[in-house]
């Protein structure tokens, strides 16, 4: 799978839009999803996901190790997602999250009320801390992993992986206090 | 009742969600990807370039009219500047009034929100580019309105260079300062080409031109505030900890390696195996007391002998600490709900404060100090010997970083966080780099950088506070007033300085520098500053 992907880039880097394109298909789901869980907008996700593969296209001629390619667009993604956060910093949080749950996972901790409150404490990240998250909490990537994507140390990375988990464990924890503090929602 | 996992419950908020792109996407892409072409990898600074037939183009029209291709807006005939901005501008030195006249392109009086310029002179600033783009001469004025004060650019194209004026006071240095530069690039070319990072006309921050610093020279200005002496090419992954024992000390958490670099060649003398933490444990954390270092590796507090570079002692913790200071046999350290004392003989715990998410540390004065970093922004000054809380300083802001020195305790916070008002108290929405704060009287200082960014880090040598930047700069301050000293400026915009530690009479910095349309692996470099006379 690794070789084809590779043999993908390659062919791409010298033009050809049709093995570009199959590499844009393998991909898109992915940076979409990811997109939007940093950018918590439908509209702006699928805008960065449009813009950042393109971007793609155009520099893949500068990507000197085809094996990177994967770690690269991501790269690129989270700057386009940068970017978006920089434009559109009040853009509304989608709707889409707020529906109930209808996938039987009703009983889980994951009240209304707990992600309206992660939505907040992580509408007030930075988007290099939301970038760090989704990253280690959504794709799963390691720390290395990360740090190579986005082009940064580390320890960097654990500072801000820190630092955001620190901001959504504090709206977690005023969340439980406050159901605590009216009787509701109290699970054993 | 239960208590939520944070990261459980933060992995299952982010499992929910779409997870496919929408119809049409693909096809979006793929058509933009037809029409659109790639584009061959540059340099940065060779974004000026013409093509070239837009080169023959150009030169043949120097050759037939020059004046055609100068870019100035309405008169053709060079006039003085007719800059409202600088009409009743104070305190304005004789060398920038009597300044020769160019073309005037504009003027733009930004406004900040959320540590950014919103409404920039998009027309003015093409006007400037295209003056630069054709060897023309152009002039363009920016104020920006800041909690500190308005501050003020001048920034002048000339043929084959870039004059920038900038008045200082607000930031301090009570002083003009005029620089000149060879090469640059510009916002408008970035966006042209590689339209990330932010790089758009629009928000550009405060940047008309980036310039290449290696290609600048003040022709007024603050004095240079150190040089660099010395300079050693590291591994990927490297962080500056600690200067103690003649040596330099840095972690390579990702190899699981303490390394002991001599300050004389920055020569690796030594790497000890300490290990990795596991998992999402908090970065390793280093300090010294007397004769021993003590480094945290995930719950294990190791001791580290200087004179053989073994570790001799080892002790499990009931924490993963953030942070760690030694004195007097106590190990302080920093864990999630609060400050542990540890017996480094024994590793009991002799002392525990709480403290909501505790960030920085520090010992000096004759006391501990930590910090909270729970948003509520609260300063414990605690008795190391009796571990009993002193006071409480409730400083508004969350602070990572703690120094202290020159009698007073100095913290960095995180950018676009908080900003310290003029009439003294803290409102959201700016930025709060730096605080001061004078333990005996509680007297806050602040401190904001014109790049807008929180100081990473800071080192406090030779009775100067030196901070550094973004963009390769580090600045040595007045400790008392915070006043801008002087500066010492790396060679590259994009080399991003990390650590500071001072020791052997250097200020020692760590930085990387990436290219983040490439991933090639990041330079990393450990440089030794030496200050000089101020």
């Amino acid at each position: 799978m690794q070789d084809e992907l590779v043999e993908l880039v390659e062919r791409a880097r010298t033009g050809s839009d049709d093995a570009f394109n199959q590499l844009a298909a393998t991909m898109i789901d992915r940076l979409y999803s990811v997109a939007f869980r940093i950018l918590r907008s439908t509209a702006l996700a699928e805008d960065a996901t449009q813009q950042a593969l393109v971007l793609a296209w155009r520099q893949l001629p500068r990507l000197r190790d085809p094996a990177r390619f994967e770690a690269w667009v991501h790269r690129i993604l989270v700057n386009v997602c940068r970017d978006h956060l920089r434009r559109h910093p009040d853009a509304e949080t989608s709707i889409d999250l707020l529906e109930p749950l209808t996938d039987g996972r009703a009983d889980a901790a994951l009240t209304l009320s707990i992600r309206d409150e992660l939505e907040r404490a992580f509408a007030h990240l930075t988007p290099d801390h939301r970038a760090v998250v989704v990253l280690k909490h959504f794709l799963f990537w390691t720390t290395d992993e990360i740090a190579a994507a986005l082009g940064i140390p580390p320890g960097t990375v654990g500072s801000r992986l820190h630092y955001a988990m620190e901001s959504l464990r504090t709206a977690l924890e005023a969340e439980e206090r406050k159901a605590s503090d009216v009787a509701i929602g109290v699970r054993s | 009742m239960r208590q939520l996992e944070p990261m459980h419950v933060v992995e299952e908020w982010l499992s929910q969600g779409p997870t496919v792109a929408p119809d049409g996407l693909l096809a979006a892409v793929s058509a933009e990807v037809r029409q659109s072409r790639q584009v061959a990898g540059r340099p940065l600074w060779e974004h000026r370039a013409f093509p070239p037939i837009a080169a023959v183009l150009a030169l043949l029209a120097v050759l037939v009219a020059a004046q055609l291709i100068r870019p100035f807006v309405g008169d053709e005939t060079p006039t003085p500047t007719e800059s409202e901005l600088l009409r009743d501008w104070p305190n304005q030195p004789d060398w920038f009034v009597n300044r020769d006249p160019l073309p005037f392109c504009g003027e733009a009086l930004l406004h900040v929100r959320d540590g950014r310029p919103v409404a920039q002179n998009t027309d003015a600033r093409r006007c400037l580019y295209d003056a630069y783009r054709s060897s023309g001469e152009a002039e363009y004025v920016e104020v920006v309105e800041t909690t500190d004060g308005p501050y003020l650019t001048v920034v002048r194209v000339r043929a084959g260079s870039i004059e920038e004026y900038v008045d200082n006071t607000p930031r301090g240095s009570l002083a003009w300062h005029r620089s000149e530069c060879r090469r640059m690039t510009s916002p408008i070319a970035l966006a042209e080409e590689l339209p990330i990072h932010g790089m758009t006309p629009e928000l550009s921050d405060a940047l008309v031109f980036i310039v290449d610093p290696t290609s600048c020279t003040d022709l007024d200005g603050p004095p240079v505030a150190g040089s660099i002496v010395g300079v050693t090419e590291m591994e990927e992954g490297d962080r500056l900890e600690a200067y103690a024992f003649d040596s330099v000390w840095v972690v390579n958490q990702d190899r699981g390696l303490l390394k002991r670099i001599d300050p004389d060649d920055g020569g690796l003398e030594a790497q000890i195996d300490i290990g990795r933490p596991a998992g999402d444990e908090p970065n390793v954390a280093v300090a010294a007391d007397a004769d021993v270092l003590w480094v945290t590796v995930g719950r294990r507090l190791l001791g580290v002998d200087p004179d053989d570079n073994a570790v001799v002692a080892e002790r499990e913790l009931h924490a993963a600490p953030h942070r760690l200071a030694v004195e007097d046999g106590l190990a302080w350290i920093t864990a999630e709900d609060g400050v542990l004392a540890v017996q480094v003989e024994s590793g009991v715990v002799v002392h525990r404060i709480s403290l909501d998410g505790s960030a920085g540390l520090a010992i000096g004065l004759g006391a501990v100090w930590a910090n909270s970093a729970d948003g509520a922004g609260i300063l414990l000054r605690i008795d190391p010997a009796s571990g009993d809380v002193l006071r409480d300083y409730r400083i508004g802001a969350d602070v990572h970083e703690l120094v202290v020195g020159e009698g007073a305790v100095y913290g960095t916070g995180d950018r676009d966080l908080i900003v310290l008002t003029p009439s003294g108290g803290y409102g959201e929405g700016g930025t709060q780099p730096l605080v001061r704060l004078d333990p005996e009287t509680g007297d806050l200082m602040r401190l904001t950088t014109d790049s807008g960014y929180a100081p990473p880090a800071l080192g406090i040598l030779d009775g100067g506070l030196w901070a550094v930047r973004p963009g390769g700069l580090m600045e040595r301050l007045d400790p008392r007033t915070l006043v801008h000293l002087g500066a010492v400026a790396w060679s590259s915009l994009r080399e991003h300085l990390l650590e500071v530690v001072t020791g052997a009479g250097s200020v020692w910095v760590m930085s990387f520098e990436t290219d983040p349309a490439a991933l090639d692996p990041d330079t990393v470099r450990l440089y030794r500053v030496e200050p000089t006379g101020q």
